[in-house]
């Protein structure tokens, strides 16, 4: 390997990705978005922003979690919520929606819901609105946070911090330097290798320009325009007036009703300490969980097992230990430590023990226990404490066998506890989740142990009854009496990748109406529903085991006549009163109204025959879908 | 005596001395602070004042056109204006001169109401809407005001501040409150 060779295949890709990494920094670093010297303080309201918008343009054109308190506080500011407060305690605030919808922006809109979600008996305490479902919250702060962005855009306020053109001068940078080190690859394979040189030089530009393509697609968030600095400094200036007093911070979110929008303003631009220590819409504090389950809302709190290896353990596991623990413990008292009392002692002569004929041999070292020395002690005692281990987790694991418990209550919290992951993946497979269920008795209980395997038989919000056992705390069986209400669908932003939570087609037909047709409740899989395409949709729905039970698909165009070529080749055809076609196959019931093809599959002990009755009522709504405009 | 405790008490009196003053120079800096945010206060509410007392004779002027003989309340609306434009703003006076100045404003609209063709003017309704917007300004900026001289006449009155803003010659200010009549709606809930 001459100089040569050393500056082709090393320094070649080096000098390349290098050159690269400059010009994205160089990007990066001319695209910040910039600072605002704020207008000065003033108590007039500035401009129409919502406080959201505010808020993104208050903190260099990032949102923060402000955004959604602050909306908050502006809807109860413009009459669409009251806030009320009970004691002296903000704590004590509640949220009560007033019925009105009108004229509100996506976002809003959102938060609205959330509390018109959360509400029982017409009121929610102002604590309660955080999530229990951390998937849920993220999606929930992702789609506000999209909202929010799209209305700023709209207003000329901000703009993507890499434009699409920016984007595409570094994709194509990306994919010279890659040639770059493809170049070096190239080299070094053709002297080292005779032959099959081109698949590792591909290897080498393929997984480069991926890498920097996907570096420089990476969304790197919102800039300034100069229309935003304009605004944002005004807001500003507000922001310090609103700063100068010290007694503002400190307002409760009720004060909306004197403040107005001052104080919704006050919030999204930092100012309002007090409002936005209570209000919170993220991830709920597990500890203290609010619950509704009983008709009244109450917090309850929760401890959660995780330091003794027993919890959420079958009893095999301690069984195990404690026979394990018994033989090492008789081990040390029984053979280790006698042995060693007979060195450290003299031998007794069985005439002078009177105890001898009870426990011959083994008892006489025992009588010189006061000449033993501490090591030997030490040996003994802690053979002695395995044994009474051993003996207490044999007693708690029989009782636990003889007395499996009954729960029943509302589910109020269920999240992932143990875990396996592995260096290549960054996904995490469950072992046990945490089940906390709130049987509306106390208002302080303890977390449950699910194992993954029947994970899927309950989630949050349904009411159930669970069979547990209380020493290890692991669930045994979990049967739900009352599915959760369905949630409203939130969009997770990645309708052009074709993955989406659920309830699409689940208008079409309800979780009722197949319940009734398969004769067993189920519900919709809101994991593997799809909704990518505009020509095909599907929903999935899952008894109360989670179960596959059936799957509802629309479809439109030249797959859905392909799809019916299918059925008609595969099934017999069934009376259409209304429909063109439909036909009855094994695995399917599919049927077509005009251009709208709805196929009904069956899953685990379902018969398609079971379906047949359905089809025409979905084809029906299918088809007043198809003619609704978009 | 021991020269080492001694050293040890001296180090100890400058160490307090020093934690005093840097304390004394914070509550200082602070009491200036909160009288500034009281001053800039006050002259939020004075800008909405101005522009009350700016809409005033137009309004006068309009309701004579249509009720010249209610003199009486005319007269008290203008007298009422002519002290509170010259009281000095801040003062417990000028805090009751624009008191009186709210409530025969009052007065005159309840007169229009007995005048449909005055309530029909469109001058009349436009200057009564600017009228509404400026007091509803005014409410807020007296709520910031009053927020501001809580926040002083908390500090000035709190120990150990009281000391150094009797030195400092920081007074409490007054509460610039809701004349009599706005007092009666408010309604409260359960």
């Amino acid at each position: 390997m001459n100089s040569v060779d050393l500056a082709v295949e090393l320094g070649l890709p080096a000098v390349c990705l290098l050159g690269w990494a400059i010009v994205y920094w160089a990007a990066w670093l001319l695209t910040r978005p910039a600072d605002v010297a704020p207008a000065p303080a003033s108590m007039t309201l500035p401009g129409p922003e919502s406080p959201a918008v505010v808020n993104l343009l208050a903190n260099r054109w990032s949102l923060t979690v402000d955004a959604a308190e602050a909306t908050l506080l502006d809807l109860a500011a413009r009459g669409y919520l009251e806030l009320r407060q009970a004691g002296p305690d903000p704590r004590d605030s509640t949220v009560h929606p007033t019925g009105r919808t009108d004229g509100l922006t996506e976002y809003e809109r959102q938060v609205l819901d959330r509390v018109v979600e959360r509400a029982v008996g017409g009121l929610v305490p102002l604590t309660a609105l955080a999530f229990a479902d951390e998937k849920r919250a993220g999606l929930w702060a992702s789609s506000l946070r999209r909202a929010v962005i799209d209305e700023a855009r709209r207003l000329g306020l901000t703009r993507r911090r890499f434009p699409k053109g920016l984007v595409v001068a570094l994709s194509l940078l990306g994919a010279l330097a890659a040639l770059g080190v493809a170049a070096g690859s190239y080299h070094y394979l053709s002297r080292t290798q005779e032959d099959d040189r081109w698949g590792g030089v591909g290897a080498a530009f393929f997984v480069t320009i991926m890498v920097l393509f996907a570096i420089a697609r990476r969304n790197m968030g919102e800039r300034d325009t100069p229309l935003g600095r304009a605004v944002a400094a005004r807001w500003l200036g507000l922001r310090d007036w609103l700063a100068g007093h010290e007694a503002f911070a400190d307002l409760p979110p009720a004060a909306v009703t004197v403040w107005h929008r001052y104080l919704s303003y006050g919030a999204a631009l930092g100012a309002t300490r007090g409002a936005s220590e209570v209000i919170h819409l993220g991830l709920g504090d597990r500890s203290r969980i609010w619950s509704a389950y009983g008709g009244t809302w109450r917090q309850v709190g929760v401890s959660y097992p995780n330091t003794l290896p027993r919890y959420g353990q079958p009893l095999g596991w301690p069984f195990v230990r404690a026979v394990g623990a018994g033989w090492f413990g008789w081990a040390l008292v029984g053979i280790v430590g006698p042995a060693a009392a007979r060195q450290a002692s003299l031998p007794v002569d069985p005439a002078d023990d009177p105890l001898h004929f009870l426990f011959g041999q083994w008892f006489e070292p025992w009588r010189n226990l006061a000449e033993l020395d501490l090591i030997t002690l030490g040996i003994l005692l802690v053979g002695l404490a395995l044994l009474g281990y051993a003996t207490y987790t044999m007693i708690r694991v029989f009782a636990d066998v003889a007395s499996t418990v009954t729960v029943s209550g509302e589910v109020i919290w269920y999240q992932m506890w143990q875990y396996h992951s592995s260096d290549e993946s960054t996904d995490r497979t469950p072992i046990n989740y945490y089940l906390v269920i709130d049987d509306g008795r106390s208002d302080q209980t303890r977390a449950w142990i699910l194992p993954k395997e029947i994970s899927g038989q309950c989630e949050l919000g349904d009411v159930v009854t669970a069979q547990v056992r209380r020493w290890t705390r692991r669930v045994k069986q979990v049967t739900v009496l009352r599915a959760a209400t369905p949630a409203p669908e939130i969009a997770d932003g990645s309708s052009g990748t074709g993955t989406v939570a659920g309830g699409v087609a689940e208008p079409l037909l309800t979780a009722d109406e197949l319940s009734a047709a398969v004769g067993r409740q189920v519900r919709p899989d809101r994991t593997s529903s799809y909704r990518g395409d505009p020509r095909y949709t599907a929903a999935n729905f899952n008894d109360l085991t989670g179960t596959f039970t059936v799957s509802v698909s629309v479809i439109r165009g030249r797959a859905g006549r392909v799809l019916m070529v299918i059925g008609k080749g595969a099934g017999e055809p069934l009376p259409t009163p209304r429909g063109d076609e439909a036909y009855l196959a094994k695995d399917r019931v599919v049927g077509r109204r005009g251009d709208v093809v709805v196929m009904l599959a069956p899953g685990r002990n379902v018969a398609a025959t079971q379906l047949a009755g359905l089809l025409p009522l979905a084809l029906d709504r299918a088809a007043v879908q198809a003619a609704a405009p978009s | 005596m021991d020269s080492g405790l001694v050293v040890g008490v001296l180090a100890g009196l400058v160490l307090l001395v020093i934690v005093l003053l840097v304390a004394a120079v914070r509550g200082y800096n602070r009491l200036v602070r909160l009288r500034a945010q009281v001053r800039a206060s006050w002259a939020q509410v004075d800008v909405q004042l101005k522009r009350r007392h700016s809409v005033i004779p137009n309004l006068v002027e309009t309701v004579r056109g249509y009720a010249g003989h209610e003199r009486a309340t005319l007269e008290a609306v203008t007298a009422a204006r002519v002290a509170a434009t010259g009281t000095p703003g801040g003062t417990p006076a000028r805090v009751a001169a624009e008191g009186a100045l709210t409530r025969s404003l009052g007065r005159l609209f309840a007169i229009a109401e007995a005048y449909p063709q005055l309530r029909a003017s469109e001058n009349f309704v436009e200057l009564q809407r600017e009228l509404a917007g400026t007091e509803n300004q005014l409410a807020y900026a007296r709520q910031f005001y009053n927020s501001a001289v809580q926040s002083l006449n908390t500090a000035v009155q709190t120990l150990p501040v009281n000391i150094i803003a009797g030195l400092g010659g920081f007074r409490a200010e007054p509460y610039f409150e809701a004349a009599g009549d706005e007092r009666v709606d408010v309604a409260v809930r359960f």
